[in-house]
């Protein structure tokens, strides 16, 4: 990982949900939706992991007179980070929930 | 609102934002847009727009500014390196507009001027607040040095504190003279038991003097809480009031101790090698003023008696009573400076003169009636002057303070400009940061205006200021209230409009920061389009 990218709770929780079905390609609302980031945070950060080439995408033609989607997916590279970045915070996450009393 | 109009709404917005944004980010705006269409819910839709807008437009101004050279990339021209795209001219201009500011700085008027046209601009009528530690350090040196005029200019230093007594009980000892500060402590101090003490103190210290009786009466008069003259029927029943105003119409000289209180102000002006006129006029605003309806009042009793007198054929009685109004108001209209207290004794005297002119008339003793009836017009004369002549200064003074006015706003602009041009290009050069055309232009073109701008506008301050210069020069050197009337017809002149002034309070900079964003936003995609253009004439 590289020491200048400093991650946000809100990248965890995207990258979380890449690390969940990693062979997918996601949609910006699906994303949106199972991680509870609006559009003015979740843009940002797919654009920052995807300057990093991290994430790769790609154009879906969705159906006569409709927009085309843009899509998401981690690429090997981005796929290996993330993990490592994950389990890399977990143990501070376990930490802090010890000294706060709350549940991992 | 229907649906679909907030479908229309929200995608128009995103649209627009998506149109604007810089090719690097468009196609994230296509994402966007593309999702837009499979949000559920007209206000998710909205919400989703309004986000993913606030995403492009903060791109765009990113762009807009500065373009990190990646690696990779073709090395960008760097701005302000040798051989660099900063032209010489806009950084002579910066220079030499540092250079003229320095140099004005070290003219007393130019300074005295950027105070006054800072303060114009703020809340100047405010008294400076010292902080307590310098005043615990300037109490200590003045009570080891016996420094009576210090001590009172600290006692009666805003805000009151508790040493702020002790202080003044020691400067009195030293120096009785300085009684006087009683008079503005009792005034801050407010109704009770402490501010009693000291009018009583000062009764005896100056018992010819009108003024403590006035603030007696006025304390009386507020002790209630009532607000509205029209409720204060009381104090014509209340014995302690009567009595304070009668010993006030009694006495033979009125004096505030304004030109006492200006003359220490000058005193510490002068030990402080300090030359600035808003200190002043703040000492003068803090200065307590006369309770007016409380004298007016009074003086419509005595009148209103001596019209009953006169009725009942008592004509030596009511003539006594109309004497005992005129003589009040004289003492007030004989004061060397326009304040309120002349103006309204001005009208205490007619109102007697014009009764006791009547009151002659009536006993057919024909010199004093015309004696009374030229005092009567003279007083009307005063009241109402016809004659505007004499004012003709104050146009040139009203020219030159609006002149001053709009150099100090454009002084500030410049100002601003300026160092947003000088730190844009520092950063720049700094971070080795490239930048896009339009930041050039913008940066060049910005600060050779703003360098321009700074210059004209620091001389034409300090040349429109001049004439004020010299106002308080005269003023610092004389005594007492001389020069006062210039004083103030020069802040009322040289003082922004309340509302205008408002606009630049604190409540508004939330609103100034976004419509600056905004502002920003539009110079620079204007330097953009221009930038663009003349790459094209220039290519072909």
């Amino acid at each position: 990982m590289s020491a200048a990218f400093r991650f946000s709770p809100q990248t965890f929780d995207l990258l979380g949900a890449f690390l969940d079905a990693p062979e997918e390609w996601r949609y910006g609302y699906d994303l949106s939706r199972v991680t509870g980031l609006k559009s003015g945070t979740l843009y940002p950060i797919l654009m920052r992991l995807a300057d990093r080439r991290w994430l790769e995408t790609r154009w879906e033609a969705v159906g006569p007179g409709k927009p085309p989607r843009h899509m998401y997916r981690l690429t090997s590279d981005g796929l290996g980070q993330a993990r490592q970045a994950v389990e890399a915070r977990r143990p501070q996450a376990l930490q802090r929930a010890a000294w706060s009393g709350a549940k991992a | 609102m229907p649906h679909t109009a907030l479908h229309r709404c929200s995608h128009w917005l995103l649209r627009f934002a998506q149109r604007h944004s810089p090719p690097e980010v468009r196609e994230w705006g296509d994402a966007m847009l593309g999702e837009l269409e499979a949000v559920e819910g007209s206000w998710q839709r909205v919400a989703w727009s309004a986000g993913a807008t606030g995403v492009l437009m903060k791109e765009t101004v990113r762009h807009s500014l500065f373009i990190r050279r990646s690696a990779g990339s073709e090395p960008a021209p760097k701005l302000f390196l040798p051989g660099g795209p900063m032209r010489k001219i806009p950084l002579w201009f910066g220079v030499i507009a540092v250079l003229t500011f320095v140099g004005l700085l070290l003219a007393p008027s130019f300074r005295q001027a950027l105070d006054v046209s800072v303060s114009c601009w703020t809340s100047a009528y405010e008294p400076p607040v010292m902080s307590e530690g310098q005043w615990r350090s300037l109490a200590d040196r003045a009570h080891r040095e016996h420094d009576a005029e210090m001590l009172a200019f600290l006692a009666i230093q805003p805000p009151l504190r508790p040493e702020s007594r002790r202080v003044a009980e020691e400067a009195v000892q030293l120096n009785p003279k300085l009684t006087w500060v009683y008079f503005v402590l009792a005034n801050r101090v407010g109704i009770g038991p402490e501010a009693d003490a000291w009018i009583h103190r000062l009764e005896a210290w100056d018992p010819a003097n009108a003024a403590p009786y006035l603030l007696a009466a006025g304390q009386i008069a507020s002790s209630r809480g009532e607000v509205y003259p029209s409720n204060m029927g009381w104090l014509d029943s209340d014995p302690r009031w009567l009595q304070a105003m009668e010993s006030a119409f009694a006495a033979t000289k009125y004096d505030s101790y304004l030109a006492a209180h200006l003359d220490l102000e000058r005193a510490m002006m002068h030990r402080r090698g300090s030359q600035l006129p808003m200190q002043i006029l703040a000492a003068t605003n803090s200065h307590p003023s006369p309770q007016i309806y409380i004298m007016r009042r009074y003086a419509g009793r005595l009148l209103q008696q001596g019209q009953e007198q006169e009725a009942a054929g008592k004509l030596q009685q009511a003539a006594q009573k109309y004497w005992t109004v005129a003589k009040f108001g004289w003492m007030l209209n004989l004061l060397p400076y326009w304040g309120i207290e002349r103006a309204n004794g001005a009208w205490m005297q007619h109102e007697a003169i014009e009764r006791l002119q009547a009151l002659a008339a009536k006993q057919g003793n024909r010199e004093v009636g015309e004696l009374l009836a030229l005092q009567g017009e003279q007083l009307r004369n005063q009241l109402h002057p016809r004659d505007a002549t004499s004012h003709d200064w104050l146009s040139i003074w009203s020219w030159n303070a609006t002149v001053g006015q709009a150099a100090s706003l454009a002084l500030m602009i410049c100002g601003v400009v300026l160092l947003a041009a000088g730190v844009l290009g520092l950063i720049g050069r700094l971070r080795q940061t490239a930048t896009t055309t339009a930041m050039r232009w913008a940066i060049q073109a910005g600060g050779a205006l703003a360098a321009a701008g700074f210059v004209l506008s620091s001389l034409a301050l300090y040349l429109s200021y001049r004439p004020f210069a010299e106002i308080f020069a005269r003023f610092a050197e004389s005594s007492g209230t001389a020069d006062l009337d210039s004083l103030w017809a020069f802040w009322d002149l040289a003082e922004v409009p309340f509302t205008l002034r408002d606009l630049f309070s604190p409540d508004f900079l939330k609103s100034y920061f976004l419509l600056g964003v905004a502002g920003t936003i539009l110079l620079v995609e204007l330097a953009r389009i221009f930038g663009s253009r003349l790459k094209t004439s220039t290519a072909s």
